[in-house]
């Protein structure tokens, strides 16, 4: 390969990534030079414009048609779009929130990392959608991850922000480890890194015994990868990690990090094992395995629903809240239906919106009241009405209430549960663990309106956070109403 | 015709009268800005915010009334646009003004609108006033928006808001702990009724690949669907109505409901939302006439609410508790008669029960407030003091007693009717027992409230302002003329009319029955007011006419006492102990069986807390042993070398 | 299975690497960790040889049991390392987590006891080095860039956690 190949190939759709990792460095030597004493605040203004220019790019990429670079080791196609839009809009939230996150104790020092870290975050989980290569998509997995460790702990004087990232170092280098075994046997049997002639490769598989150690691998990669979805069994951390890690942190564990462990699940289960070692009737391993995850989802649902009506912590109910999502999720890759990539990504987009808008209103108060208890709700709706009617629409979306975005997500996840071969178990089991859930939302909603005020302090919304919540709200409600605006999106993609 | 053009555009003069169906999206429309503008201005408005929720409910009543008109010359308009497509499937919103839904819209406004006017009385002063005409606003948006509806997915996000609209105003007196669990038990309870509802209605898309009512209709029709098909998804869509109209063995909820502001029990839980579980059923009466299972479930399940709430309701001492459980009595009986096949029975029934029990709650609220209790121990001989309250209650006891030429004697006689018809002798004669029930604790109620003595601390009880009366005074009339659109003397107007171009329906029409039917009905129901009048009205009279009349008349009214000691010794006690040992299956059954549940999650939440011990290693020893867990169960189960 | 000098071979490394890492994980002195690791290392570079993966077991030997080892002894000698108490873990979780690891070796080997490879010819043992080169330089240029970043990462992550805070610290005093 001479100079003449690397320069043949169209670079330009790797523009939104040159972006984000311009302005990486760019802040990187920034809080570098400038003087000590300068708000590093700047730096995550610098941040944001770099996101908004990468969201654009993305756009004025839109109608390019699905092209590959280097044997494709970066693919720019109609799903590394649409997923990447997700994770862009969320980081630039997540940039909101982190811009006016002011925490009590261990940030001081530590502003311009804090916000060139959440770029190199989003760099590996953009890198993850558009990656037709086990190598690159791992090494995008390692950059999120890192940062994310590293974000995690970022308030060193906070023994729980500490715990946070010891606790999340550890439990994702099990992870990885189990990962990485298992895409080694996929390897192994194929001899090849590249996703499509992997497919290619075990297309043809007949071999009993390979097919075994298809399903052995299978089950490795989706328990590794299940850490970054926080779903069963490899949920555990979450609780303890999100209630640790600074609130912009938690927010961006929740969504960003989650949505692109979805995306590398689509990725690899999809384009690996569909039609791997077909039986005689033509389905593939991913057939085969279908019970595995659907009992995977059907935990997920119950561990997360259960145990949040138990918690006191509002970021703790949170990460349980966010490991129920992730098994509604999962609901939709185990039924396949033809409309699986369509859910999920409405789903990850609704729950973007609905997430990120709540963790707002949750740094806001928990930054207010010193502690993270769901009792520090009591009485918002005296203390800042509109803080709590939004957060009212916020939880009701979450819920999955009709009229919401929340709503459309779940139906469309519900109706592809009925697709083909009916799961009625499946969808009952989700049906019953979303009426479980209206408890614990209900709870935040009674502390809000029913509650008197332990502290009647006017609560001041700051500047980054009503953008937060005014994109949050207004997208929950639009693509709760008029769902066909995404649809469209996402037809129309090439 | 002046308010015409409050909700109608400039081209409505000009093309003529048909456009109002066209616009008929306009009507829940009119809450909902109501509802915006108290949101966003309420805090500024104070108590003027009465009149935007008066003044737009009225456009909304008004408009309701012209297009329940047109409905009557013009037929069945309804439009749609794609909404949201799944996959290969296209889901379509819109509205549809059909004779059962223009009738219904005319109901709920109507009963909003009372409401709205009443309210401005009865909650005046309270520091949240705006609040609760917005949430008046959002419930009968969610309302209006239900019964216009063409597609079950549609009624279903409406059906669901409605649920909000419920819960806030259940909840409306926060402070008050048993306001706060009211509200949330009626929430969860009705949701339980949703899940039913939503897998039957997921379960039909599957089958017809629609949720618009027509095409659902078209499919039962054609035989596309099995007849046991049929009947699991009608089951199952009962379910919801079953929650949401408080029908057992979901309907603790409904009496606890009574927390809430009296105005808003008459509109939700007397009126428009606990009816609207009937209208479901009614509204999908096609798929439910097309298998006998379900029907029969309906019929049962009604008329054992009905006797089951019934009874409960002869032991009651709070005012609002006895009507909550009549109401859950009387939506059996609608039940019933939908079951019995008994249709334009079952509309009928709702739509004068509506009247009738909006009026008795509103007339409830008014001695509230002028007593400032609800527990009838405490209150007699409000006769002589509420000049207006004790006749308008009067009037709305008659009817729903059933007595001759009242509204609710027609639509009981038609149900009575129809479980004969339908040939259910014993569910026939379980509602004739509830009707005799329902006499007898009703008039009960009244003898109690209004005649006798005063009880209890009575100071400055006076009538109610007139923007409460004259709501009340509107039911009255109602109350009594409802029944005379549809009676077997004068003309069956509004059956004819609501089976009217559907041949589905034609069948389940209007239904005579015969003539011993309305005898017994009427025979019951006085028996019923005759053993109240002896018990509560008669036993006071005696015991100061005895002390000073002679003796030749003691020995009369001697045996007249005997009289009541044998009701007393004989049927009371029966239906005493029936009704506690109902009353005790509500508590331990029916609410241990839903602890049981609640107990079950919450252990599981203790347990999943509990191995959540903070300890990293435990984590990671939790997602190894689950990875070999499921490498284990793959290596015995899956197909190593097939 | 025939007994060829490269499965003894073979037998023997895995063996130590695995008792290393077993050892590693029991020990209680910090320095007898550090040593268990080494044999790790070194009989992981082992089978890298006998994989014919000469670079590879040489990058092996130089950083991992060179340099890493090198820098946790001196992190070691800089520090106080003399907690030792034991770790104390529920007798359950032992018990499930043996009978897991029971579990996943069964379910793995009996996929790989007579697993047959097919033999492709390859050129692995010609200037290796030159084409794990060439490959980081063309075809996973990406991958390779990104991993730079994923260092720096790693840099400034170490740098912020573990610098010393001197206005901190002055501050205390």
């Amino acid at each position: 390969m001479d100079l003449e190949t690397l320069k043949s190939f169209e670079w330009s759709v790797m523009t939104p990534e040159f972006i984000i990792l311009g302005v990486a460095a760019l802040l990187t030597l920034l809080d570098l030079f400038l003087p000590k004493k300068m708000d590093r605040r700047i730096l995550g203004w610098i941040g944001i414009v770099g996101i908004l220019a990468a969201i654009l790019s993305v756009a004025s990429l839109l109608n390019v048609e699905s092209t590959s670079i280097l044997d494709d080791s970066f693919t720019f196609d109609a799903f590394g779009k649409s997923f990447k839009l997700i994770l862009l809009v969320g980081s630039a939230l997540v940039m909101f929130l982190a811009i006016s996150y002011d925490a009590k104790e261990g940030m001081e020092d530590y502003r311009g990392e804090f916000y060139y870290l959440f770029l190199s975050a989003l760099l590996g989980a953009m890198i993850m959608t558009s990656s037709g290569d086990l190598i690159t998509l791992f090494i995008g997995l390692e950059l999120l991850t890192v940062s994310s460790y590293i974000l995690a702990g970022i308030r060193k004087h906070n023994l729980q922000s500490n715990e946070s990232a010891m606790k999340y170092v550890i439990n994702g280098g099990i992870s990885t480890a189990i990962t990485l075994f298992g895409m080694s046997y996929v390897y192994g049997l194929t001899g090849t890194t590249n996703l499509f002639e992997i497919a290619n490769k075990l297309a043809a598989v007949t071999n009993g015994q390979q097919a075994y150690l298809l399903g052995l691998a299978f089950l490795m990669i989706f328990v590794g990868l299940s850490f970054k979805l926080a779903a069963a069994p490899f949920h555990m951390w979450a609780p303890d990690v999100y209630q640790g890690a600074p609130t912009p942190v938690t927010a961006f564990l929740s969504v960003i990090s989650k949505s692109a462990g979805f995306v590398i699940v689509i990725r690899i289960l999809i384009s690996v094992f569909y039609n791997a070692a077909p039986t005689d009737n033509g389905e593939g391993i991913l057939f085969k395995m279908h019970d595995y995850l659907a009992v995977i989802a059907a935990v997920t649902m119950i561990i997360g629903n259960v145990v949040a009506l138990k918690q006191t912590n509002i970021k703790r109910l949170f990460a349980y809240s966010s490991i129920a999502h992730a098994g509604y999720i999962l609901v939709a890759l185990t039924t396949m239906s033809s409309n699986l990539l369509y859910s999920i990504w409405f789903y990850l987009l609704a729950y973007m919106l609905m997430n990120l808008g709540a963790f707002a209103v949750i740094q806001v108060v928990t930054e207010q009241a010193g502690s993270s208890k769901i009792s520090d709700f009591a009485g918002l709706a005296r203390r800042s009405p509109i803080l709590a009617v939004l957060m009212g629409i916020l939880l009701v979306s979450l819920a999955g209430f009709p009229g919401t975005a929340g709503f459309i997500g779940k139906l469309n996840i519900f109706v592809g549960a009925f697709y083909g071969t009916p799961h009625y178990v499946l969808a009952a089991i989700m049906i019953a663990t979303t009426v479980i859930s209206y408890f614990y939302y209900f709870g935040i909603m009674t502390q809000m309106f029913f509650r008197p005020a332990s502290d009647e302090r006017k609560l001041n919304i700051p500047f980054g956070i009503v953008v937060v919540l005014l994109v949050a709200v207004v997208g929950s409600i639009l693509f709760g109403i008029m769902p066909n605006i995404a649809l469209d999106f996402l037809n129309n993609l090439h | 015709m002046e308010f015409v053009h409050e909700g109608c555009q400039a081209p409505c003069s000009i093309k003529g009268i048909v456009i109002m169906m066209e616009n008929a999206w306009l009507i829940p429309l009119f809450p909902l800005l109501s509802f915006l503008i108290l949101l966003l201005f309420g805090k500024r408005l104070k108590e003027a915010s009465a009149y935007v929720g008066i003044l737009f409910t009225l456009a909304s009543l008004v408009y309701s009334i012209l297009v329940l008109f047109e409905r009557f010359s013009e037929p069945t308009y309804g439009t749609n646009f794609e909404w949201l497509t799944i996959g290969d499937l296209h889901l379509t919103a819109g509205f549809e003004v059909n004779q059962l839904n223009a009738l219904m819209l005319v109901i709920v406004s109507l009963v909003s609108f009372l409401v709205h006017t009443y309210s401005k009385g009865y909650m005046q002063g309270d520091e949240r006033f705006p609040v609760f005409y917005a949430y008046l606003g959002l419930f009968t948006f969610a309302m209006l928006g239900l019964v216009i509806s063409p597609n079950l997915l549609q009624t279903y996000i409406f059906w669901e808001l409605v649920g909000v609209g419920s819960f806030l105003l259940i909840g409306f007196y926060f402070y008050k702990e048993e306001a706060r669990a009211a509200a949330k038990k009626a929430f969860i309870m009705t949701r339980i009724g949703d899940v039913g509802l939503f897998i039957g209605m997921i379960l039909l898309f599957w089958q017809t690949k629609s949720f618009e009512y027509k095409e659902i209709f078209a499919a039962v029709d054609a035989g596309e669907i099995s007849t046991s098909m049929i009947t699991l998804t009608a089951i199952l869509i009962f379910i919801g109505a079953v929650g949401k109209s408080g029908q057992f063995p979901l309907h603790t909820w409904l009496p606890d409901a009574m927390e809430g502001p009296t105005p808003v029990s008459a509109l939700i839980h007397a009126a428009t939302m606990v009816a609207a579980g009937v209208y479901l059923v009614a509204s999908l009466f096609p798929l439910f006439a097309a298998s006998k299972t379900a029907l029969l479930t309906i019929a049962v399940i009604g008329a054992f609410t009905a006797i089951f709430a019934a009874s409960i309701g002869l032991v009651q001492t709070d005012i609002k508790r006895v009507l909550a459980y009549s109401t859950v009595s009387q939506l059996g009986y609608m039940m019933l008669a939908l079951g019995s096949a008994g249709y334009v029975a079952g509309v009928f029934h709702l739509m004068t029960h509506a009247f009738f029990k909006a009026l008795l709650f509103l007339a409830a609220g008014s001695v509230i407030h002028a007593v400032h209790t609800q527990n009838i121990e405490e209150m007699g001989g409000l006769w002589k003091k509420l000049k207006l309250t004790g006749p308008l209650f009067l009037i709305g006891t008659l009817a729903i007693s059933g007595v001759p030429l009242f509204s609710g004697f027609f639509s009981k006689d038609e149900i009575l009717a129809a479980a004969w018809e339908g040939g259910h002798p014993i569910l026939f004669l379980l509602a004739l027992i509830a009707a005799f029930m329902t006499a007898f604790y009703m008039f009960r109620l009244f003898f109690m409230v209004f005649t006798g003595e005063a009880r209890g601390s009575q100071k400055h009880v006076h009538e109610s302002p007139a923007n409460m009366t004259y709501p009340m005074i509107l039911l009255g009339v109602l109350a009594i003329i409802a029944g005379y659109v549809n009676t077997p003397w004068f003309g069956t107007f509004l059956g004819d009319w609501l089976v009217d171009g559907n041949e589905a329906l034609a069948q389940h029409g209007h239904i005579e029955g015969p003539v011993w039917i309305m005898i017994a009905a009427t025979v019951v129901s006085l028996a019923g007011i005759y053993l109240a009048y002896l018990m509560y009205y008669k036993r006071s009279l005696a015991r100061n006419w005895l002390s000073g009349t002679g003796d030749t008349l003691h020995t009369i009214v001697l045996n007249k006492y005997y009289v009541d000691e044998f009701y007393q010794l004989t049927v009371l006690a029966a239906t005493t102990a029936i009704s506690y040992f109902l009353r005790f299956i509500d508590v331990f059954l029916v609410e241990g069986l839903v602890k049981g549940v609640v107990g079950i999650v919450q252990g599981l939440g203790r347990a999943g807390s509990k191995l959540q011990s903070g300890q990293v290693q435990t984590y990671g020893a939790v997602a190894f042993i689950g990875l070999a867990l499921l490498v284990v169960i793959f290596a015995f189960t899956g197909g190593y070398l097939r | 299975m025939i007994f060829t000098g490269e499965f003894l071979a073979f037998m023997g490394l895995a063996l130590v690497a695995i008792i290393g890492g077993v050892l590693l994980l029991n020990l209680n002195k910090v320095i007898h960790m550090v040593v268990a690791l080494i044999f790790t290392f070194v009989a992981i570079a082992g089978i890298y040889v006998l994989l014919s993966a000469e670079f590879v077991a040489a990058v092996q030997i130089l950083i991992y049991s060179g340099a890493i080892t090198i820098i946790m002894l001196f992190g070691i000698m800089l520090t106080k390392h003399d907690d030792e108490s034991e770790a104390k873990s529920g007798k359950w979780r032992k018990l499930f987590l043996f009978l897991g690891i029971l579990g996943f070796a069964f379910a793995v080997y009996i996929g790989i006891y007579n697993f047959n490879v097919e033999q492709v010819p390859t050129k692995l043992h010609e200037n290796n080095t030159l084409q794990i080169g060439e490959a980081l330089y063309s075809k996973y240029i990406i991958p390779f860039e990104l991993t730079s970043v994923l260092l720096l990462v790693a840099l400034v992550g170490s740098i912020i956690l573990a610098k010393n805070d001197k206005k901190k610290e002055a501050d205390k005093e």
